[in-house]
Formats: C-alpha cells, sequence, structure tokens
C-alpha cells in the first residue's frame, strides 16, 4: 500500500510556510535602500504595480502547479511533459546553491546574538592599541561597527586572492545554523508546520517594538520625511522599473521549487487562488513596514552623527580660540565661525581643513544595502540607544527568524523531490536524507567561513540566483501555458477546486508575465556584457574604506560555472530524456 | 568705526562688556609678587577682577620682552625697564585694526591701567600664550627654557556638569595647585614640594591655563617629564576632585592611559553558544529516536494484524450474528458487510 503524501495539519500552516519563506532578509535590507535610490515613496507605484502584474500572477501559477501535480518540482514538470523535468533539475540546483550561502546569514546572527549580551557592546567601543595610549588604527580610520564587522566577526582578507584560514568562531555558528535547520526539517512538514508558526509571527512583533521604539527615537522624522518624500522624476526612470520588478520577483522566491514543494502537501481542494493573494500582500506590506522602520532607524542615526560631527567641530573651535565652554551651540555656530573667520584669517584659515561642514542631508544620503545595512548601520545606531543590550537581542532575533523561515523553504524545495523519488526513499528514511544534505552543505558552506569567505558570499549572492530563476520562471511559465495547455490546466483547478480561472490570471499567464521576463532577461543580459569586467568591494584595512577590485580568472570562471550549472541543466536534460527516448524506442522496435 | 573698515560686527548673540574702563584683570599675581607689589597698587584696581562674559582668546602676541628682564628671575620688578604704559598694548582681546583708539569696543580693551609687576612676571612664568598647536618654535626664541616645562590645563566643566557646573575661581585654582603639589609630593625626590611652588598663569574664559612648578628655591622649574609622570600616576585623584574626566580636564602633552576593558576568563557568547548548542543536539536526538520507535511500530503492526486474521480462521466465532465463517471462505478480502449500493438498490 502506498504511503499517503504527508499533508499540512491545517491551511493556516501552508499560509505561515509561504510566508516564513516569502518574508526574508530582502524585504528588511534590500527594499528600504531601492526606495531611498529610486524616488522614496514614488517607488511605491512601480512596486505596487509590478506586484500586481508579475508577482500575484506567477506566485498563484506555482501553487497552482504544486497543488496540481502533488509532487516536488522535478516530479511537476515531468509530468506536464518528460523533456522539462530539467525545469525542476534547475530549481533543485539554484536552491542548493542557496542553501549553502544563506545560512552563513544566519551563522552571522548567531554570532551578534551571542555577542549581545555584554555589557558594553563590542561594537561600540574600539579595542586599545598596542601600548594603551589611543585606540586600535584600522578601528580609528573606520568606525567601530565597521570594524566589529570586518575584522572581528569575518577577519576578511584585502582580497579576494588570499584565502586565509577557516575562522573557527564562524564555522561554529555555522554549524549551530545547520543543526538548528535539521531540527525543523527533520520531521518534514510535521516539524516544519508547527515551526513556521513561530518564524512567521515573531519577526512581525519584533518589527512592531522596533516600529513603536524607531518612531520615538531623536531624529527619526528626519529620516522618514527623507524617505517618503516622493520624487516623482524618477518614475520616468526605466531603472526605478526594472529594479521593482526584480524585487518582486525575488522577494516572492518564485522558482526555486520551495512553493511548488509547499502547495504539493496541500489538500488538493485548498483554495490556492486566495493564499497567492494573501501572500503577496502580506510580503509587499511587509516590506514597505520594515521600509518604515529602516528608515526611522537611519534619521535617528544620521541625526545622531550630525550632531556629534556639530559638537566635534565647536569643540575644536572653543580650543583654538578659547572660546568659553558651551558658549557654541548649533544655533550661534554659522555666526560664530563668520566672525572667527574674518577676525582671525590666519588661524582660521589654518582650521579649516579640519572643519568638516557638517550636514545632515549627507548622512541620509549614505544608502546601504545587504550585510552592510543589517550588521553595520543597524548596530551603529543601535548602540547609541539607551539599554542597547536589549535592542540588539530583539534585533538579531528578529533576522534569526526571517533567516530560518526562508532556509526552511530552501531546504523543503531540495528534499521534497529527493523524498519523492522512489530510488532514494526506498533505501533512507527522510531523516537520514535531511541529514546528508545538511551535512553536505554545511561542509561546502565553510568555504565561506574562511578570510575570504565574505568575497564568495558576494559572488553567490549576486550570480548564482539572479539570471538562472528569471529563466526557470519562463520556461515554467511557457511549458504551463503551452506545452501542458493553458486550456487542460484551467479544467485542472476547477476540478480539483471547484471554482473557475479568472480571465486575468489567463492573460498574465500566457501574455503579460512571460514578456516581463524576458525583458528582464534583456535587461540583465545587456547589462551583464555592457559592465565588461566584473568588480567586487574588498576591505582595505590600511585605510579603514572598502576599495575596488578586480575579479581574478578563477573567479569569474567560478561565477560563469554557477550560472551555467543551473540554467543548463534544462537543455541537457532535455536532450538525456529524447536520447533515451530514441534508445527506448530503438529497442522497442526489433521487439515488436 | 568698525564697520568703516569692513571688520565684521560681532554676532549679536555675545554680550557686551560694560563699556567702563575698570582694570579688567590678568590672572591672580603669585602671592609672593602680590605682596611685593602692594605699594604700586591702588587699592580700587586690585582684587578687583570682574571676568567680563564674551569670549577672549589668549593672545600675548604684542607684549615686547626686554631681553635682560627675563635673564633674572630674580629681579624685582621695579628694576624692569618698562616701556609707559601707553605703549604697552596688551591685547586680550582681538585687536581692530583700529589705531589708537580708546574706546572700549567689545572686543579689545586697550589696557593701559595694568599693575605693571604683572606684565613682566607672567610672560616670564609661561610661553608666549599662543594656542600650542600653532606655536612655531620660532616663536619660543625669546623664552626661557622653563616654557618647556610648562604644560597648558584645559577644563570643560559645563560639558562635564551641565547646570551643575560650578565657576572656575581662585578657590578652584587653589585646589588646583593643591592637587598638583599632592601629585609632586608623591614623586621621591620631591617631598618638600608646596602649594606656592606651583604657578598658574594666562587663565582664560575657556577655562584653560598653563601651569609650571618649580622648585624650593623658585629659581628653576621641575623638569617637565619628572611633572609629567607625577600628574600621570595621580590622574584620577585629581579628576576626582574636579568631579571631571579625562575628557573634560585635559592636560596637554599628557597623554592619559586608556581603562583596558575587563576581559572575562570565558568569552561570554561561547557560554550561550555552549548553552543553545546543546539544547539543539538533544532536541535532535529526541526527535530521531522517537521517529525510529515509531517507524519500529509501524513495522509491527502489519504483522500483528496478519496474526489476528489466523486466529479468526481457526476458531468459529459469532460477532454481530455473523459467523466468522463465511468471511474465512473469503479469506478476509472482500467484507460481506460492505455492500456496494448498486447490489442492494434495485435497478431503475
Amino acid at each position: 500500500m502506498e504511503k499517503a503524501r504527508p499533508l499540512w495539519a491545517n491551511p493556516l500552516q501552508f499560509v505561515f510556510a509561504c510566508i516564513s519563506y516569502a518574508v526574508g532578509l530582502g524585504n528588511v535590507w534590500r527594499f528600504p535602500y531601492l526606495c531611498q535610490m529610486y524616488g522614496g515613496g514614488s517607488f511605491l507605484v512601480p512596486y505596487i504595480i509590478m506586484l500586481i502584474v508579475e508577482g500575484m500572477p506567477l506566485l498563484y501559477l506555482e501553487l497552482a502547479v504544486g497543488q496540481r501535480m502533488r509532487q516536488g518540482s522535478i516530479g511537476a514538470f515531468r509530468t506536464i511533459s518528460p523533456y522539462l523535468s530539467g525545469v525542476g533539475v534547475a530549481s533543485v540546483v539554484v536552491s542548493f546553491f542557496l542553501s549553502m550561502y544563506y545560512n552563513v546569514i544566519n551563522a552571522w546572527a548567531f554570532w551578534y546574538l551571542f555577542h549581545s549580551f555584554q555589557d558594553p557592546l563590542p561594537w561600540s567601543v574600539c579595542p586599545l592599541n598596542g601600548n594603551r595610549t589611543g585606540y586600535d588604527e584600522e578601528c580609528e580610520k573606520a568606525s567601530s561597527t565597521q570594524y566589529f564587522w570586518y575584522r572581528k566577526t569575518l577577519n576578511i582578507s584585502p582580497s579576494i586572492q588570499e584565502n586565509g584560514s577557516v575562522q573557527w568562531e564562524l564555522a561554529l555558528c555555522l554549524l549551530l545554523a545547520w543543526l538548528v535547520v535539521y531540527l525543523c526539517i527533520l520531521r518534514g512538514t510535521e516539524s516544519t508546520g508547527k515551526v513556521v508558526y513561530f518564524t512567521a509571527s515573531l519577526p512581525y512583533c519584533v518589527l512592531i517594538i522596533y516600529l513603536v521604539r524607531g518612531l520615538t527615537l531623536h531624529g527619526a522624522t528626519n529620516g522618514l520625511m527623507y524617505m517618503f518624500t516622493p520624487k516623482m522624476e524618477q518614475l520616468a526612470n526605466p531603472k526605478a522599473w526594472i529594479n521593482g520588478a526584480t524585487q518582486i520577483f525575488f522577494s516572492l522566491g518564485l522558482g526555486f521549487g520551495s512553493l511548488i514543494a509547499f502547495a504539493s502537501y496541500n489538500e488538493p481542494s485548498s483554495n490556492c487562488q486566495k493564499h497567492a493573494i494573501i501572500v503577496s500582500l502580506i510580503n509587499s506590506s511587509t516590506s514597505i513596514f520594515a521600509s518604515i522602520v529602516t528608515f526611522s532607524i537611519y534619521g535617528f542615526k544620521a541625526t545622531f552623527n550630525y550632531e556629534n560631527c556639530l559638537r566635534k567641530v565647536s569643540l575644536l573651535l572653543t580650543n583654538t580660540f578659547d572660546l568659553e565652554d558651551g558658549f557654541l551651540t548649533a544655533s550661534n555656530l554659522e555666526q560664530v565661525k563668520g566672525y572667527l573667520a574674518s577676525a582671525y584669517p590666519s588661524k582660521y584659515s589654518e582650521l579649516f581643513p579640519h572643519i568638516r561642514n557638517c550636514s545632515l542631508e549627507s548622512e541620509l544620503d549614505t544608502a546601504v544595502q545587504g550585510t552592510g545595512l543589517a550588521f553595520i548601520v543597524y548596530t551603529e545606531a543601535i548602540k547609541n540607544m539607551e539599554v542597547s543590550q536589549l535592542w540588539s537581542v530583539l534585533y538579531f532575533f528578529m533576522l534569526l527568524m526571517l533567516g530560518i523561515g526562508s532556509m526552511l523553504g530552501n531546504t523543503a524545495a531540495i528534499l521534497t523531490p529527493l523524498t519523492d523519488s522512489k530510488i532514494i526513499s526506498s533505501y533512507l528514511p527522510k531523516e537520514a536524507i535531511s541529514g546528508l544534505v545538511c551535512l553536505v552543505s554545511c561542509a561546502i558552506g565553510m568555504v565561506f567561513t574562511t578570510e575570504a569567505g565574505n568575497y564568495w558570499f558576494d559572488i553567490f549572492n549576486d550570480y548564482a540566483a539572479t539570471l538562472s530563476l528569471l529563466l526557470i520562471v519562463l520556461v515554467e511559465t511557457i511549458a504551463v501555458c503551452y506545452v501542458y495547455g493553458l486550456r487542460r490546466f484551467e479544467s485542472d483547478l476547477k476540478a480539483m477546486t471547484g471554482r473557475a480561472l479568472s480571465w486575468y490570471w489567463k492573460v498574465m499567464w500566457a501574455g503579460v508575465s512571460p514578456l516581463l521576463i524576458v525583458s528582464l532577461l534583456i535587461f540583465y543580459l545587456s547589462d551583464y556584457i555592457l559592465t565588461g569586467t566584473l568588480k567586487y568591494q574588498a576591505w582595505e584595512a590600511s585605510q579603514g574604506q572598502l576599495v575596488t577590485k578586480d575579479y581574478p580568472a578563477y573567479a569569474l570562471a567560478a561565477i560563469g560555472l554557477l550560472v551555467a550549472a543551473s540554467t543548463m541543466c534544462i537543455p541537457l536534460v532535455a536532450l538525456g530524456t529524447f536520447v533515451l527516448h530514441r534508445l527506448k524506442r530503438g529497442d522497442a522496435a526489433p521487439v515488436a | 568705526m568698525l564697520a568703516a573698515r569692513g571688520a565684521v560686527p560681532a554676532p549679536s548673540g555675545i554680550p557686551r562688556p560694560a563699556a567702563d574702563h575698570a582694570p579688567h584683570c590678568l590672572p591672580p599675581l603669585p602671592e609672593r609678587f602680590a605682596r611685593a607689589t602692594t605699594s604700586l597698587f591702588s587699592p580700587g584696581t586690585q582684587g578687583s577682577c570682574t571676568r567680563p562674559s564674551w569670549p577672549r582668546p589668549l593672545t600675548f602676541s604684542h607684549v615686547p620682552y626686554a631681553a635682560n628682564a627675563i635673564s633674572s628671575f630674580q629681579a624685582t620688578p621695579l628694576s624692569v625697564p618698562l616701556p609707559s604704559p601707553t605703549q604697552v598694548q596688551i591685547s586680550l582681546w582681538p585687536r581692530f585694526p583700529s589705531a589708537g583708539a580708546q574706546t572700549c569696543s567689545p572686543f579689545w580693551l586697550h589696557i593701559s591701567c595694568l599693575p605693571r609687576t604683572c606684565i613682566v612676571t607672567c610672560p616670564l612664568l609661561c610661553p608666549p600664550p599662543a594656542p600650542p598647536s600653532l606655536l612655531r618654535p620660532s616663536e619660543q626664541q625669546g623664552t626661557p627654557t622653563r616654557a618647556e616645562n610648562a604644560f597648558k590645563v584645559r577644563l570643560s566643566i559645563r560639558t562635564a556638569l551641565g547646570d551643575k557646573a560650578y565657576a572656575w575661581d581662585t578657590n578652584e585654582e587653589y585646589l588646583f595647585k593643591a592637587m598638583v603639589a599632592f601629585s609632586m609630593r608623591k614623586v621621591p625626590n620631591r617631598e618638600a614640594t608646596e602649594i606656592s611652588h606651583v604657578l598658574l598663569c594666562n587663565v582664560t574664559q575657556r577655562v584653560s591655563f598653563w601651569f609650571v612648578v618649580t622648585d624650593s628655591s623658585k629659581n628653576h622649574t621641575l623638569p617637565a617629564v619628572e611633572v609629567q609622570s607625577a600628574i600621570r600616576m595621580n590622574r584620577n585623584r585629581i579628576n576626582n576632585a574636579f568631579s571631571l574626566n579625562d575628557q573634560t580636564l585635559e592636560f596637554l602633552k599628557i597623554p592619559s592611559t586608556l581603562a583596558p576593558p575587563t576581559d572575562p576568563s570565558v568569552p561570554i557568547w561561547i557560554i550561550i553558544f555552549g548553552v543553545i548548542f546543546c539544547i539543539v543536539i538533544v532536541a535532535i536526538t529526541l526527535l530521531i529516536l522517537s521517529g525510529i520507535r515509531q517507524r519500529r511500530r509501524k513495522n509491527k503492526e502489519p504483522s500483528e494484524v496478519d496474526d489476528a486474521e489466523d486466529k479468526c480462521e481457526n476458531m468459529i466465532t459469532i460477532e454481530n450474528g455473523i459467523p466468522c465463517d463465511p468471511l474465512d471462505t473469503k479469506g478476509g478480502h472482500i467484507n460481506d458487510a460492505f455492500m456496494t449500493e448498486d447490489e442492494r438498490l434495485t435497478p431503475l
């Protein structure tokens, strides 16, 4: 008797699993950056349009495919057409790459979380130099939060060529991160279904706490006004639209096979249309919500730095001209400066290079995304809050929840096809397969804990999933609409759920979304070709800042291999299946 | 006149001094000079040290020194040939390019009524008052080598204490001299240092001043290295006496030793890591074991079901009026109790 497919205990678990997967770190550290770069409030226009035109239809498509085929990505596409099971294989390969490097972020979050239980926070003070008369040189040139990130956490080498050794502290944290993920996926949907209750809801609790705290911080309104002031001229910039499309695309996690895997554990009659709309709306509103929090924190940090700068200038002027202590304030600074400049031109001109112009605008203008935002900018803001240990613990706990939620989806995308395959599951129980996958990913992930590990992380982050995913989703859409047949799929869905398919979805699936994806593909390819050699940012310890360097040849080869490994699966598997069929037909002919 | 010269008028927020010609003060004379010069002072001028509350930069850049006046520290003040007061323009204030004017404009004061002695003695003790950052070697040529043994001190009382800031007056200076003398007394050879050996000078509104420690003969100043090490040893006591810290009570040229961070023997993060690691390992082990147990139970069940069917075949039991026999003949494959609907209903 065949084992029944495991199911979610209730539809809420499925929705929570999808939310926990879709709402990830990108909502927190990429969307605020895009908002800032492309016109603040006016970026919401392309974002919402792309959500309706591209995000919801493609999400519904993936959920419907999973729910209909009731198999992981490989099995689902084999059912559609044996030649297209390469799409499923490509999904699994991309998910495997993603899970390898994504869990390193969880390791970093663990590292910072464990270090948050100290007073003072280790990234708030610079360590002393050798003879204890001053601070460490690298820390002086950069800031204490940058020093803690680049030196204490990553111990980064000056370039990607210098590999260095594995950092044992970070390796331990990575091991712990993989153990936690294994604990959550150990029993399949049974354990995952309970864990997603927490990973989906706890980040919102923390975000609400941070929203209240952030809005009450001094200077938060500066950041919010700066962000939400719409710059309408950015709407004419094609990059804003392209970035809106890519953000929706990657934020929902389409093409990895995770959504297909989650939906395959659904009851056939569940209303995946409603679920698709709910999940995409919650994902987008979380992005906007998180960016409100981020910008109030930005505003606080910028105001703090601005006031610090003013204080330093006042101190310098007070000391040089022996003015009365406390005389110079922010309000009379400019006046007094002007006066002193005319009264003591020589002395003032000597001092002038040291008096930087303090500007709130330039502090707010520093747009940061990615790990820099999460681990440098946020920590800098947190160290200036009262009871900073509490805020730090809450923040990194939230990052952990977001990261683990996404990891659950990634590993589900890898494990579901493996456990569906009869060959493998007959030999090994579910726990052993999960354990093996985690072990292999953890072992390869140790590369990212070496001294040059962060550079390899950037390579994976920028190139492993971007181009391949666009291609995978394009082929998926074409496969369902044209190979399987849109009418056939429509009748399947109607039989399964009992609801008719709206014309809107049909138009989107068959026409608009594939066109959008093709245009995104063309944009990405032309961008790669036009940029010429690819460059990366390396940390220069002597200067205390990032410098741009070229990738060496073998790194470029690795990038090419990453992209090829997943995209080539599609034609290769198709070719392989074709050859196998020809061989079978060749064998069968003599018999018949 | 100021406007005519194109000079920038003072910012409006800066309070202006009373436009009188009261002798505005220099830092109080060292005690021994005060005694010797009482005759020179008219009772009204001494002690009437009102400190104007506007910022005044410290520039004694126009004091002409007589070289021989500097050479002998012991020379009595009166024997020093001084230029007449009108020629001495000790600008305590930034000088505006107004020649010979006697008007008290808010930002400079033409001091013509200074106690003469102070003109000589203060510059003798202290180097030409210019901010150390701008001090060039050439300016030091006319000064005694004692200038190298003087230290500049800078206090930021208002920054440190805010509303509770105390005013810097002569009593505070006395306390400071006492603390410096105390620090020097801790040095092996210098137990006999008295408060009177510590000389303060050029106190500004900032508050900043120079000080120097002389030896018992008052001829020479103590070497800078000794003073530096003495202050460094007792920095904490000095700070506490004034309720300030290393950043608000600065001794320029004396670097403070920064406190090293406390390093626990076992880093805290490893402890927390260990706890969470153990919890996760225990949870994984429990889940795996319970999974194995469940699978073993499932493997046992099909064999138990088979046993039950065998029993039924051996004994004829009656259950619900239906003997097991008819059931047995079918070997348990078809259950007559459940017939299909079609067979029971007569077809239409």
